[in-house]
C-alpha cells in the first residue's frame, strides 16, 4: 500500500500528469480511427522518448496502450466499424442499438463500464501481480490447446441461427485462420504463390472488411426510407442509460470484469477471446436471448468491460514476467528495456518506483479518460446526423484508410475489398460473422499448441491430460459443447 | 494463367524501372528522405536497432531517415521490396540470414539473394545461449548431452537461424534433441522455466530478465564469445562443442547504387558504429553492436549459408524443390 502511495507521489507531478493524459488521449484518438493501431502511434513516438525521463515515458506509451480499448468503442457503435480486433463484438450489438437511437446510451454504458473494469483491472494488479505472474507459466503449449478448444465451443453459443450455419461460419473462420506459414515448420500454406498471403489474412482487413465494408454495400441497397436511423436524445445528458438499461448492465460488467482480467492474463489474443467469451456467456445466462445481434444491452455492456479489464490483466504478465501479451504490449516492452527498466519478476525488487509509477498512472489515466470520453458522447452521436448520401462514402474511405495504415501494405485493401463483398453476401443470407472472428483468431492458436503439445509427448495425446490445468480445460469444453448441444436437440426431437 | 502473365510482366517492367536510373548524381545525394525498410513489425529488436541507427544517420546524412516497417509474406515481404525498389541511394533495407539464407531456401521469392543487393555493413549481431529451468534435473551442458543420449529431450525456440548451435551439438555427442517451435523468444523462455519443455535457445535480453529473478540456469554462452553480463558462463567451444548460433544484421541497398553514394553510406555507418551513445542504446536491448563492412559482412552470411542449409532440410523447411 505505501509502495502505491509512493507510486501515486510519483505520477502527481505536473509532467507525469500532463504525459499521462497526453498518452490516454491519443489512444483514445487512436482507437477511434480503425487501423492507425496502438502499434505504429507507439513506434513512432518512441524515438520522441528516449530523450525524456524514464517514468513520463512508460506512462505516456502506456496511456496509449490502455486508451486504445476506450476509443474503439466509438466507430464500432457508431458505424460498424471495428477499430481493434477486442471491438469485434462490440459492433454486434452496439451498433443495433444505435439505430434504435440508444447510441448515446450505448457509448455511455461502454464507457462506464469500461471505466469500472479497468479500474477493477488495475486493483487486480496491485493486488495480485506476483502470484498471477506464476499462474501464467504454467499454461504450456497442452494447457493452451485446451483452452483454445473451450473457447471454439463458444460458438454454439454465439450465434441466433441454426447450430449447422453456425459451425458453417466456424468451419470458414478456421479455414480463413490456415491461411500463412505453417506455424512449426513456417513455410508457406495455402498462399497459392501471392506474397501478400504469407504471412496470412491479417485480422484489421478482415474484420474490417466483414463488418464495415459489408455495412457499406449494405446501405447502398437500401432504400432511403429503410435507412432511418432513429435519432439519440439530444439534450446534455442524453448519454445516460436508463433506469432499465442500466439495471441489465450490471451483471454483465461485473462478470465481464472477472473474466476478462484472468483471460487478459493470458498471452496471445486474450482481450479478443475475453470480449467473445463474455458475449457467448451473456447470451446463455440471459432470459431472451433472441435480442442478442439486435441490440441487447447486455451484449455490448459485458464485452466491453471484458475488453477493457483484459487490457489491464496483460499488465502482470509484462511487468511481472516479461512476457508480452500481444504486439502491442511486446512493443511497449521493447520500449522499457531501450529505457533501462526490465520488466520481469525483479522488476518489483529492483526498480519499484517504475512498477508503481505506472500502476498508479493507470489509476488516474482512467479516470481521465472517462472525463475524456463521456462529454464527447454528445459529440460523436452527431455523426449519425449527418446524411447517409455523405456518411456512407466517409465510411467507406475510413475503412480503406485504417486498412492501408495498418500495415501499409496495399495488398490488404484489396483483401479487405473481397471480405466485404463476402460479408454482405453472408449476412444476406443470415450468417454470424461474429464466429468467423472467433474461430479466425483462436484456430491458429489451437493448431499450433496442438502440434507443440504432440511434439514435446512424442504423439502421445495424453499429454492433454497431463496436467490439473489442462485436464480442467478438457473437461469445460466437453461441458460447454453437451450444454450448448443439448437444447438444441430436443427442440429438434420436439 | 492470366494472372502470372501479368505478374510475370509486373516483375519485368520493375527490373527495368530498376536498371534505368542508376545513373544516379551522387553530388545531390540525398536529394530527399531515405527510407530503412525493416521486415519485422515495431518493437521488434531489429525494429528498435533500426530506428537508434536511423536517428544517428540523419545528422551524419542531413536527411530525414525513416524506419519502414515492410512487414508480410513470413518475412519476405520487406527483402523483395527492397530488392525491387529503385537504387538512387533513398532506399535501404534490413539484410540478414532471413534475408539471405533461411527465406530463399524456404519459399519461393522474387530476388536473387546474392546478386539483389549492395551491402553497406553489419551493425548488431544477436547474442544466444542456452538456458533450464533453474530447478530441473538438467543443470549443465554436461548434464544436457548425457540425458540427451538417454531419452530425447525437447528445447524452445522461436527462429531457425537461432537453433544452429543445438543441432551441431546433437550432431557432435549424438544426443537426442527436439526442437518446438514457439512464437515469440520470451514465449520459448517461458515454456522453459515452466518446465514444458527441457532446455531453451534465445537471445541475451529474452533470457536475462528469468536469469537474474533465478528462474532459469544459463548453462552456455552459444555465441562466439562470453556474454559480458555474464563473464563466467563459458561458451560451447570453452565446453569443448564446436557450436556457434550467429545473429547478425545490417544494411544493404539494392543493387546498382551509384559507388560514390555507396562510399559515402558506408562511411557514415561507420562512423555512426564508432560512436559511444549509439553502441550504448543498442547494448542496452541486449544486442552486440558489431560492425563490419559491406564485404566482411557478405562473406559471414555466405558462411553462415553452409551451415544452415542442411538444418533446414533435416527440419523439413527447406522448399521443395
Amino acid at each position: 500500500m505505501e509502495a502505491l502511495l509512493g507510486g501515486f507521489a510519483t505520477t502527481l507531478t505536473l509532467d507525469n500528469l500532463f504525459y499521462c493524459f497526453v498518452g490516454a488521449f491519443l489512444g483514445t484518438v487512436v482507437g477511434i480511427l480503425p487501423g492507425l493501431g496502438p502499434l505504429t502511434t507507439i513506434a513512432i513516438l518512441l524515438p520522441i522518448t528516449f530523450k525524456m525521463d524514464v517514468t513520463s515515458a512508460i506512462i505516456m506509451l502506456s496511456g496509449i496502450y490502455y486508451g486504445v480499448a476506450y476509443g474503439g468503442t466509438v466507430t464500432s457503435v457508431l458505424m460498424r466499424i471495428p477499430g481493434e480486433a477486442s471491438s469485434v463484438v462490440t459492433c454486434l450489438d452496439g451498433y443495433e442499438m444505435a439505430r434504435k437511437g440508444r447510441a448515446g446510451a450505448a457509448l455511455g454504458i461502454a464507457g462506464i463500464g469500461s471505466f469500472f473494469a479497468g479500474t477493477v483491472g488495475v486493483i487486480g494488479i496491485t493486488f495480485l501481480s506476483p502470484p498471477l505472474a506464476e499462474l501464467v507459466i504454467r499454461f504450456g503449449p497442452a494447457e493452451y490447446a485446451m483452452l483454445m478448444l473451450a473457447g471454439l465451443t463458444m460458438v454454439t453459443y454465439m450465434s441466433s441461427g441454426s447450430l449447422p450455419r453456425a459451425l458453417l461460419m466456424a468451419a470458414f473462420g478456421l479455414l480463413l485462420g490456415t491461411i500463412g506459414s505453417d506455424p512449426l515448420n513456417m513455410t508457406p500454406r495455402l498462399t497459392f504463390g501471392v506474397l501478400a498471403l504469407g504471412d496470412g489474412i491479417n485480422l484489421v482487413p478482415l474484420a474490417i472488411g466483414l463488418f464495415g465494408l459489408s455495412e457499406v454495400l449494405f446501405m447502398a441497397r437500401q432504400k432511403p426510407e429503410d435507412m432511418k436511423v432513429l435519432p439519440p436524445p439530444s439534450h446534455l445528458l442524453g448519454f445516460m442509460p436508463s433506469r432499465e438499461e442500466a439495471r441489465r448492465s450490471v451483471g454483465p460488467v461485473a462478470r465481464g470484469t472477472v473474466m476478462g482480467f484472468l483471460v487478459g492474463l493470458l498471452p496471445g489474443g486474450g482481450a479478443v477471446l475475453a470480449s467473445f467469451l463474455s458475449y457467448g456467456m451473456e447470451r446463455k445466462l440471459s432470459k431472451n436471448p433472441e435480442e442478442f445481434g439486435k441490440g441487447a444491452v447486455e451484449g455490448l455492456a459485458g464485452p466491453e468491460a471484458a475488453n477493457n479489464a483484459g487490457t489491464a490483466g496483460a499488465f502482470v504478465p509484462l511487468l511481472c514476467m516479461g512476457i508480452p501479451a500481444n504486439a502491442v504490449t511486446a512493443l511497449l516492452l521493447g520500449a522499457f528495456i531501450i529505457h533501462g527498466v526490465t520488466p520481469g519478476p525483479t522488476i518489483l525488487e529492483r526498480q519499484p518506483e517504475i512498477f508503481w509509477g505506472v500502476v498508479a498512472s493507470m489509476y488516474i489515466g482512467n479516470i481521465m479518460l472517462l472525463i475524456l470520453n463521456l462529454p464527447l458522447i454528445g459529440l460523436f452521436v452527431r455523426i449519425l446526423d449527418i446524411p447517409r448520401a455523405y456518411l456512407t462514402p466517409m465510411i467507406l474511405a475510413v475503412c480503406l484508410i485504417g486498412v492501408y495504415s495498418s500495415n501499409g501494405n496495399p495488398a490488404d485493401v484489396v483483401i479487405a475489398v473481397i471480405f466485404g463483398f463476402i460479408g454482405y453476401g453472408l449476412r444476406r443470407h443470415g450468417f454470424d460473422l461474429g464466429i468467423v472472428i472467433l474461430a479466425y483468431v483462436l484456430g491458429p492458436i489451437f493448431e499450433r499448441s496442438v502440434r507443440q503439445s504432440l511434439a514435446i509427448s512424442d504423439g502421445d495425446p495424453m499429454i492433454f491430460l497431463h496436467s490439473y490445468l489442462s485436464a480442467g480445460f478438457a473437461i469445460v469444453a466437453v461441458v460447454l459443447m453437451v450444454a450448448g448441444l443439448w437444447p438444441k436437440r430436443k427442440k429438434a426431437a420436439g | 494463367m492470366n494472372r502470372r502473365t501479368v505478374l510475370k510482366g509486373g516483375t519485368a517492367l520493375a527490373a527495368m524501372t530498376v536498371a534505368a536510373p542508376a545513373i544516379a548524381q551522387s553530388s545531390k545525394w540525398p536529394a530527399r528522405e531515405i527510407s530503412l525498410i525493416n521486415p519485422n513489425a515495431p518493437g521488434a529488436s531489429t525494429d528498435l536497432t533500426a530506428r537508434i541507427i536511423a536517428q544517428a544517420l540523419e545528422k551524419r546524412l542531413n536527411a530525414t531517415v525513416i524506419v519502414k516497417n515492410v512487414v508480410g509474406g513470413a518475412g519476405a515481404l520487406g527483402p523483395t521490396t527492397l530488392a525491387q525498389s529503385t537504387p538512387d541511394g533513398h532506399t535501404i533495407g534490413l539484410v540478414a540470414i532471413s534475408s539471405h539464407v533461411a527465406i530463399p531456401n524456404m519459399m519461393k521469392v522474387a530476388y536473387e539473394p546474392w546478386t539483389a543487393f549492395d551491402i553497406i555493413g553489419q551493425v548488431a549481431a544477436l547474442r544466444y545461449g542456452i538456458g533450464a529451468r533453474a530447478d530441473g534435473p538438467i543443470k549443465s551442458i554436461e548434464d544436457l548431452v548425457n540425458q540427451g543420449k538417454q531419452k530425447q529431450l525437447t528445447y524452445s525456440s522461436n527462429n531457425v537461424t537461432n537453433v544452429v548451435a543445438m543441432f551441431q551439438l546433437a550432431k557432435l555427442t549424438g544426443a537426442k534433441f527436439r526442437w518446438v517451435v514457439f512464437p515469440g523468444g520470451v514465449e520459448s523462455v517461458t515454456a522453459a522455466i515452466g518446465g514444458h519443455v527441457d532446455a531453451v535457445i534465445q537471445t541475451v535480453a529474452e533470457m536475462r530478465p528469468q536469469i537474474e529473478a533465478g528462474k532459469l540456469r544459463f548453462l552456455a554462452s552459444a555465441a562466439e564469445a562470453r556474454w559480458p553480463d555474464y563473464p563466467d558462463v563459458k561458451t560451447l567451444r570453452e565446453l569443448g562443442y564446436d557450436a556457434v548460433s550467429n545473429g547478425p544484421f545490417g544494411y544493404a541497398f539494392p543493387k546498382g547504387v551509384d559507388p560514390a553514394i555507396q562510399e559515402r553510406m558506408g562511411k557514415a555507418l561507420a562512423d555512426v558504429m564508432k560512436d559511444e551513445s549509439v553502441t550504448s542504446q543498442i547494448a542496452k536491448l541486449g544486442i552486440q553492436p558489431v560492425y563490419r563492412d559491406g564485404k566482411a559482412y557478405g562473406a559471414l552470411l555466405k558462411k553462415i549459408e553452409t551451415e544452415l542449409v542442411p538444418i533446414l532440410k533435416e527440419t523439413g523447411m527447406a522448399k521443395k524443390a
